[in-house]
């Protein structure tokens, strides 16, 4: 078995230890840090986002192949940076102003990292101010807002429109998503996506930095 | 209005058994912040929102299971609370809102921090709230009210309430310790609840709580569930129906690929069939009304306009009911932006609707 094959399993079957010495001897053996995050990590956990939405991998499996790959990406993360390889794009993530619900906020991080995004979380009860402000400041081309409840959704409608007024929509997207949010309400909102589950949103964020 | 010809007792037992009553019962439960805002609205100062609108009441005796961590606020402000719960986790709370609280961190974090407290984990009749039985049972009794035993067990008390996201990691990677823990809490809720029965405070169901669904789909699979969860839901059930009770199972999210699960595990009725995460109630009814009961299922979406609710009631109050078998309640929890006559109305229609 080549080591991208054993990376790739050991992420699927959420294999740390064999992600690790996999990733470990790959490098050993010359391979760049680079083709290992593109040929195998990231490519293991758009088959795990894919398990995931056929309801074939659940919230506990796809947080041990998660931690597999960030395990190995740990080991990657100073070549990458020394040989110049950036992410692919950058994303704002938290759950809005009012909403302390972080689960799904949490997933979504997992399957836009996995993507190959950096991602800057803002954590919860996030203000439309802070998001804008945050996604302007560290060049992130998505926000992605997550709500649990109807009550705060309408925070959502006001970080489009903090973000209209900074001119820079457009320029920078917003992608929703959360229990009671629908495409109807970012269409509504004037939001540029709507993802029903965290590996939708990792799709999501690559259609909208490509345009 | 039609007089009730039924206590809610005698109504209850009806649903259950799937049989016609007078009325579907009506069993609803708004948000803390949802009742702040009915109190400006007319509400009296008690918050008794049950007698007030003329809903069923179901009385509730919770023995507490958990640790029993020293309890601690850590922070407080005007608009939040940050504390410590007996189950160990510290949390924060809106004070005047509704949400789910945010969980920031949990004492217990791994296998050797668990054997802690399982160790305070031990029956004992002081967890149990004798004073509020001796004061409150018999006039429960004689107003024919529906008496409720919670038990708290399983996947969500352990997710959200004691060990966060490490127990996903548990449930894929140490399952005899998932195990343990669900054991362990279910076995000291049927102690305890061993202690009240047997003391002649008597009840009509047990129910628990066990979020394990959400938005599409549920937090495990289906042969997850039933390696780790379903044993000790079975055990539960069968003690409850040892005992004549009837079994409530409370499951927010979409649980819908357990349900069959949850039928052979002995469950009686569920609830809350969360519509906004995929739950469909009339389906459900269709398909398994022979043998679940069903508790919620009206869309909380709907509240605004009202006249979409009462379009939503119309459409789902006469499907459920038939041949008994539902309770008819909001599919979650009331929101704060339901006022308080808007709520009647509900109620009121909930019981034209209803009526059998």
């Amino acid at each position: 078995m080549g080591f991208n094959e054993a990376i790739f399993d050991g992420v699927l079957e959420g294999n740390m230890k064999a992600v690790t010495t996999a990733t470990t001897a790959a490098l050993a053996a010359g391979t760049a840090a680079g083709d290992i995050l593109n040929e195998a990590m990231i490519p293991a956990m758009a088959e795990v986002g894919r398990l995931f939405e056929i309801n074939e991998y659940y919230v506990p499996e796809l947080l041990i192949s998660a931690r597999a790959m960030k395990a190995g990406l740990e080991i990657l993360k100073p070549l990458l940076v020394a040989t110049g390889i950036e992410p692919k794009g950058k994303v704002v993530v938290g759950t809005v102003k009012g909403d302390l619900h972080d689960i799904g906020k949490n997933l979504v991080a997992i399957m836009v990292e996995g993507a190959g995004y950096e991602v800057i979380d803002l954590g919860v009860d996030v203000t439309p101010e802070n998001y804008v402000n945050t996604a302007i400041a560290q060049g992130a081309q998505v926000i992605g807002l997550s709500a649990l409840l109807t009550t705060t959704m309408p925070s959502m409608k006001a970080t489009v429109e903090a973000l209209n007024e900074s001119g820079l929509h457009g320029k920078i997207k917003v992608m929703i998503g959360g229990a009671p949010v629908t495409q109807k309400y970012a269409d509504e909102i004037g939001a540029d996506g709507y993802a029903r589950d965290a590996a939708g949103a990792a799709r999501l964020v690559a259609q909208l930095i490509s345009g | 209005m039609i007089k009730d010809r039924l206590t809610t007792r005698e109504r209850m037992r009806r649903m259950f058994a799937h049989q016609d009553a007078d009325r579907v019962p009506v069993v609803d439960a708004p948000w803390a912040s949802t009742i702040e805002r009915w109190k400006h609205e007319g509400l009296p100062e008690n918050g008794d929102y049950e007698a007030y609108l003329g809903m069923d009441r179901v009385r509730l005796i919770m023995a507490d299971n958990s640790p029993r961590f020293p309890e601690d606020v850590i922070e407080e402000t005007e608009a939040y609370i940050v504390h410590k719960s007996r189950w160990g986790a510290i949390k924060k709370d809106w004070k005047h809102a509704a949400s789910t609280p945010q969980h920031l961190d949990f004492v217990v974090k791994d296998r050797d921090s668990w054997e802690k407290a399982k160790e305070r984990m031990q029956p004992d009749p002081a967890r149990i709230p004798w004073d509020m039985l001796r004061t409150h049972y018999k006039g429960w009794r004689e107003a024919g009210d529906w008496i409720s035993a919670g038990f708290w067990f399983g996947f969500e008390v352990t997710y959200s309430h004691m060990i966060g996201v490490p127990f996903f990691i548990a449930m894929a990677e140490d399952p005899e310790w998932v195990k343990d823990i669900v054991t362990t809490m279910l076995d000291l809720s049927i102690a305890l609840y061993d202690m009240v029965w047997e003391a002649g405070y008597t009840f009509d169901q047990v129910n628990w709580w066990n979020d394990m669904g959400y938005k599409g789909t549920s937090f495990m699979s289906p042969k997850m569930y039933r390696e780790l969860f379903k044993p000790a839901d079975r055990k539960a059930a069968e003690w409850a129906h040892r005992h004549g009770c009837v079994v409530h199972y409370h499951s927010c999210g979409n649980v819908s690929q357990l349900v069959p699960d949850l039928i052979d595990a002995g469950v009686d009725m569920l609830n809350p069939l969360e519509v906004k995460a995929g739950m469909d109630p009339l389906a459900l009814k269709a398909t398994y009304g022979k043998s679940l009961a069903f508790h919620g299922g009206l869309n909380a979406m709907c509240y605004e306009p009202p006249e979409a609710m009462w379009a939503e009631m119309q459409r789902v109050i006469p499907v459920m009911m038939s041949d008994g078998g539902y309770v008819a309640a909001t599919d979650h929890s009331i929101p704060d932006s339901v006022s308080l006559k808007q709520y009647q109305r509900f109620v009121e229609l909930a019981k034209e609707i209803g009526r059998y």
